[in-house]
């Protein structure tokens, strides 16, 4: 399903990503972990090019979504199979909730108002927030606001979700009920991309795991040998000091 | 003070206070319909367009607009261009709001984060559509404040068109002075309707301001 061959980016000299090899089957979940600024985030943010790449290639279904000449058309037909949930939510917060999840459907799968709405209810009531669909993303909770920000990626039924330290923001108490809207996804057999820092959450539901440091993949594998039984001493140090 | 006025020099400062909205208000709206155009190709990725606007606003904003005004009025039929009193004088007050307001909007879209066109953008938004549907609709409430402030200028500046004889209050004004010596009283009159004009709007625009900041 996402491919990712030979992966070189840079941020002016400084080398990000080195030679990046992974790939993700359908209905799988890779986790990706790894100290902070080891480039996980912008890894993830590779695959819907939201960042570009210098060398290399990143497949989604067999095409490439890293080619330079690539139309905007073609990306974007890409990039609606790819969900994307970052870090600050990124509400639109001029929209109620409700808007904020119909918007996309609407504008780029052309779907009708009514479809929407009863698609946007669906996905509130998935999230638990159903009784919030008219608030505007201000009054909710940074945890509220995430489940919104995952149902309304969900209404574009992407094949894969890419999710980025999706609670790193969150006050602690409130990091549980997004979780366990991303566990019930991985249960559903969503394919899914998960950045996270929550290592008893990778645990749970990860079938792989990358563990990334300096740009570079030191260790990957099954989530079970990984986590139970790392080979690399970087690998070992890092969970040792997260597990 | 009224009493030692004509009624018909009052009616006729009042009328030709219309005018001045008038003015103001075609230059307004023209010239934010152009604004919009600017802004756009000042925040292209089209290097030449970029570059055109940049050096069109740069050159309104660098000269004054009294000069605009006498280049339209007296440069422009040089080389075969007639151009009517209020040709001229809404001609350069346009072209000028164009200016202003382009970095006024530009200055808006900009004020908004750059993770708000990453989610559109994610979503499988075009350009257009993320502008139109979720940068535009916040960026407009930066814009309004400084909008506002910058009408009220425009109604003070339509002034400059009494210097080409365009008949607007100002020139109004002068014209009712010269015939009856009663500059104090006339131009006083003319001046308090120029504030009746301006400070309900500057009023709106405080009110919008406290209303906008509220709802951050």
């Amino acid at each position: 399903m996402i491919q990712m061959i030979n992966v070189e980016k840079y941020f002016g000299t400084n080398h990000v990503l080195r030679n990046v090899n992974l790939s993700v089957e359908r209905g799988t979940v890779l986790v990706i972990v790894g100290p902070s600024g080891s480039g996980k985030s912008t890894l993830l943010r590779c695959i819907n090019r939201l960042e570009s790449i210098d060398k290399g290639e990143i497949l989604i279904d067999g095409k490439s979504i890293s080619s330079k000449g690539l139309k905007p058309r073609e990306l974007r037909a890409l990039r609606e199979k790819v969900g994307y949930v970052a870090q600050s939510f990124n509400l639109f917060p001029h929209l109620t909730v409700l808007d904020n999840i119909r918007l996309a459907p609407r504008l780029v799968l052309g779907k009708g108002a009514e479809e929407c709405t009863e698609l946007a209810c669906e996905l509130l009531e998935k999230v638990g927030l159903d009784d919030k669909r008219d608030a505007f993303p201000e009054e909710l909770s940074g945890g509220q606001q995430q489940r919104v920000a995952i149902a309304r990626a969900l209404a574009m039924h992407p094949e894969v979700m890419l999710f980025d330290e999706v609670t790193s923001a969150l006050d602690p108490e409130l990091v549980h009920e997004v979780l366990s809207v991303m566990e019930e996804l991985a249960n559903e057999g969503m394919t899914m991309i998960v950045v996270t820092h929550e290592m008893g959450f990778a645990r749970k539901v990860a079938d792989n795991v990358v563990f990334l440091d300096q740009g570079m993949i030191v260790e990957q594998g099954k989530a079970s040998e990984v986590f139970e039984n790392p080979k690399e001493a970087r690998t070992r140090a890092f969970l040792s000091k997260v597990l | 003070m009224f009493g030692s006025l004509a009624f018909d020099d009052l009616a006729f400062l009042v009328r030709t206070a219309t005018v001045t909205v008038g003015l103001s208000g075609f230059a307004m709206v023209c010239g934010t319909i152009l604004a919009l155009f600017l802004a756009l190709a000042s925040m292209s990725k089209y290097a030449p367009a970029k570059y055109l606007a940049w050096g069109y606003i740069q050159l309104v904003r660098g000269s004054p607009l009294l000069m605009q005004i006498f280049f339209m009025f007296f440069g422009l039929p040089a080389v075969g261009i007639d151009v009517s009193m209020f040709g001229a004088a809404a001609g350069a007050l346009t072209l000028n709001t164009a200016a202003f307001m382009s970095e006024i909007i530009r200055a808006g879209v900009q004020s908004i984060k750059r993770t708000q066109w990453e989610a559109a953008e994610a979503l499988g938004l075009t350009r257009y559509q993320s502008l139109r549907h979720v940068i535009f609709p916040q960026a407009i409430r930066v814009m309004i404040p400084p909008s506002i402030g910058y009408a009220t200028a425009l109604i003070k500046n339509s002034s400059l068109a009494s210097t080409i004889g365009f008949i607007e209050m100002t020139r109004a004004a002068r014209i009712i002075t010269e015939r009856t010596g009663k500059g104090l009283v006339v131009f006083s009159v003319a001046g308090l309707m120029y504030f009746l004009l301006c400070y309900p709007l500057s009023q709106l625009a405080r009110h919008m301001e406290r209303r906008l900041s509220l709802r951050k």
